[in-house]
């Protein structure tokens, strides 16, 4: 699944979680620029990521999502491990 | 030693740079090492028996976590040792900090009968450098801690400008820096933005917070027979004082760990301008919250999560949320760190309902997120936001004042003394209610009130709250120096500048640094120490 594939998937779990399909998200878009993106939804979409795409991620990794590029980044080093 | 001593500032301090930047130029691990050798000294110069038990937790977890690395694809294994590394640790601090209240506790219950088991001193910093090796464990076990240099290891840890008092540090985001040659080799501008940050953090600890420590540390004492208005400016007082004094210790270490050409992650950001409460938990002690959301929060929701999905329940969405989703995925991880969270900062009870208290506000601001109504921002006017945001400051300034009373207090009971005064319960013999307040604005207009000498306090706080409110903070004077890790969250202030490399600058902070050394007192330790 190339980068493209995963931020439409990802951009769609978002929209639905914070309750906005009008949001403008691109690869530098961080939390703090998402209205409704807190703690409780950061959970809500990690969640949504690991159903939508059939992997599981490490709590220490969660940490290192500052932008919805390392979000990106991180699916696909996770889709590579599963293989 | 402390940051605000003249030893520190005239010897140590001054010392511990230059050799390091000398010895820099010959060998980075010369410098490495003169700079674990003065971070044991600063600790040691406490209590040096301590150096042996800071030595051992680093033997320790440097230990278990090279095994777990070196067991990285035997997951079972890696498991095993970090579960006996959290265990390790956790007993070492239960031991020191709670095992005594915990036998005195249970002797007043009279479960326990032996009359003396002797006192336990509180090693200094134990909280945080057992958090911060605990994060190390965890994030090695998953694969997100790969450096492996001993040296590098224990600066990471006893750094001195973060051992104390943290910030909590990711094994992550310091040990690249560490490694960097061009870490041990001197560079002005970081030694002057790191020396002007310094300068103003410590004349918010010795010119602010130092001076109104009387005041809440007068009310704080006997809280059963205070004055109303005289509770209220006791629970304000104290509220500032520990703002500035966290504010200036904060500043102080970025300011410390600049000179050495290292970077920390923000870790205070203007809390009283927060207009909601899971807003102030993300600018006040901005490390801990991370710490604990990463290691306790997070993974008891993902795996309420897990479990709820595993059983054919589905995940809901914004919009179609119901109280009882409500209370299982989110108050109860919520309360489960908070409480924690509380807890750690102490044995006592009051830190417990801290804990508790801040739990309850996050869920009341989170389940007002979801289910209250829903009002555009855009549809909105100016006025009308503005309300909204003032409202949701006091109100978020109060509720936070009103949890620090039992973060101060030396009992839950004298906690709640102080709440009673502070609605006009007091059993001094200084009237409460409405005379109260009607005789304190007569003193303040020149009309003796015999018990009333709080008018000067009042002034100093209504000073403090626009100084908060208007000026930028520490992050934002120097955003374009990039002086911190993570990314400021605050909104430009009202008087907006920046601090600049010049001579207007230059003179301030050089009055402002003689002010500082002026009132030094050096016996004056930081309220979170004693965490």
């Amino acid at each position: 699944m190339t980068q493209s594939e995963i931020l439409e998937r990802l951009k769609k779990i978002i929209s639905q979680v914070v309750g906005n399909d009008q949001i403008n998200l691109n690869k530098d878009t961080t939390a703090d620029g998402v209205p409704g993106w807190d703690s409780f939804n950061h959970i809500n979409i990690i969640m949504g990521a690991e159903m939508e795409f059939g992997i599981r991620f490490n709590v220490a990794e969660l940490e290192g999502l500052k932008s919805v590029g390392d979000f990106v980044a991180l699916i696909e080093k996770r889709l590579a491990a599963k293989k | 030693m402390l940051f605000n001593s003249i030893t520190f500032l005239v010897l140590f301090l001054p010392l511990s740079l230059l050799f390091y930047y000398l010895l820099g130029c010959f060998h980075m691990n010369a410098a490495k090492l003169w700079l674990v050798v003065v971070s044991f000294l600063f600790y040691g110069w406490w209590n040096p028996q301590f150096l042996i038990l800071l030595m051992t937790s680093i033997l320790f977890n440097y230990g278990c976590g090279y095994l777990i690395q070196v067991f990285e694809e035997r997951t079972r294994v890696s498991s095993i040792l970090l579960a006996i590394g959290i265990v390790v640790n956790l007993w070492a601090l239960f031991f020191y900090k709670y095992l005594l209240t915990l036998m005195n506790w249970l002797h007043d219950l009279g479960l326990i009968h032996a009359h003396s088991w002797g006192s336990v001193v509180l090693p200094l910093g134990i909280s945080f450098f057992t958090f911060t090796q605990i994060g190390f464990l965890i994030d090695a076990q998953s694969g997100n801690a790969k450096e492996r240099g001993f040296l590098e290891y224990v600066l990471f840890v006893t750094f001195f400008p973060h051992l104390i008092a943290g910030p909590i540090l990711h094994h992550r985001e310091i040990m690249p820096q560490f490694v960097k040659k061009e870490t041990y080799l001197i560079y002005w501008e970081n030694v002057i933005v790191g020396i002007s940050i310094f300068i103003l953090g410590l004349g918010k600890k010795v010119l602010i917070a130092d001076q109104i420590a009387p005041i809440a540390d007068d009310i704080f004492r006997h809280t059963a027979d205070k004055h109303m208005v005289e509770a209220w400016v006791g629970v304000f007082a104290y509220s500032f004082q520990l703002y500035f004094d966290f504010a200036g210790y904060s500043e102080m270490a970025l300011g410390l760990a600049r000179m050495f050409n290292v970077k920390f992650p923000a870790n205070f950001d203007s809390p009283f301008k927060s207009q909601s409460i899971i807003d102030f938990w993300n600018r006040w002690h901005i490390s801990l919250t991370r710490y604990f959301t990463l290691y306790l929060y997070n993974p008891l929701s993902l795996w309420i999560m897990r479990q709820r999905t595993a059983s054919g329940l589905p995940m809901l969405r914004a919009g179609e949320t119901t109280w009882k989703y409500f209370l299982i995925v989110l108050a109860l991880p919520t309360s489960y760190t908070m409480i924690l969270m509380g807890v750690w900062h102490g044995a006592g009870f009051q830190f417990f309902i801290f804990g508790l208290l801040n739990a309850f506000y996050l869920c009341i601001n989170h389940a007002w997120r979801l289910f209250g109504p829903k009002v555009s921002k855009v549809s909105g006017s100016r006025l009308r936001s503005w309300f909204e945001g003032a409202w949701g400051w006091g109100l978020t300034y109060l509720s936070i004042s009103i949890a620090l009373i039992f973060f101060r207090a030396k009992s839950t009971t004298d906690a709640f003394l102080l709440i009673r005064s502070m609605f006009g319960g007091g059993t001094g013999d200084s009237p409460g209610g409405a005379q109260g307040v009607v005789e304190s604005i007569l003193d303040y207009f020149g009309v003796a009130v015999p018990y009333w000498n709080y008018s000067n306090a009042l002034i100093t706080l209504a000073f403090l709250f626009a100084f908060i409110l208007c000026l930028p903070n520490v992050l934002q004077l120097f955003e374009k120096e990039e002086t911190s890790l993570t990314k400021v969250r605050s909104a430009p202030a009202f008087f907006s500048f920046q601090w600049r490399p010049n001579i207007l600058w230059g003179c301030f902070l050089a009055i402002l640094a003689l002010a500082d050394l002026l009132m030094v007192t050096g016996t004056s330790e930081f309220l979170y120490f004693k965490f």
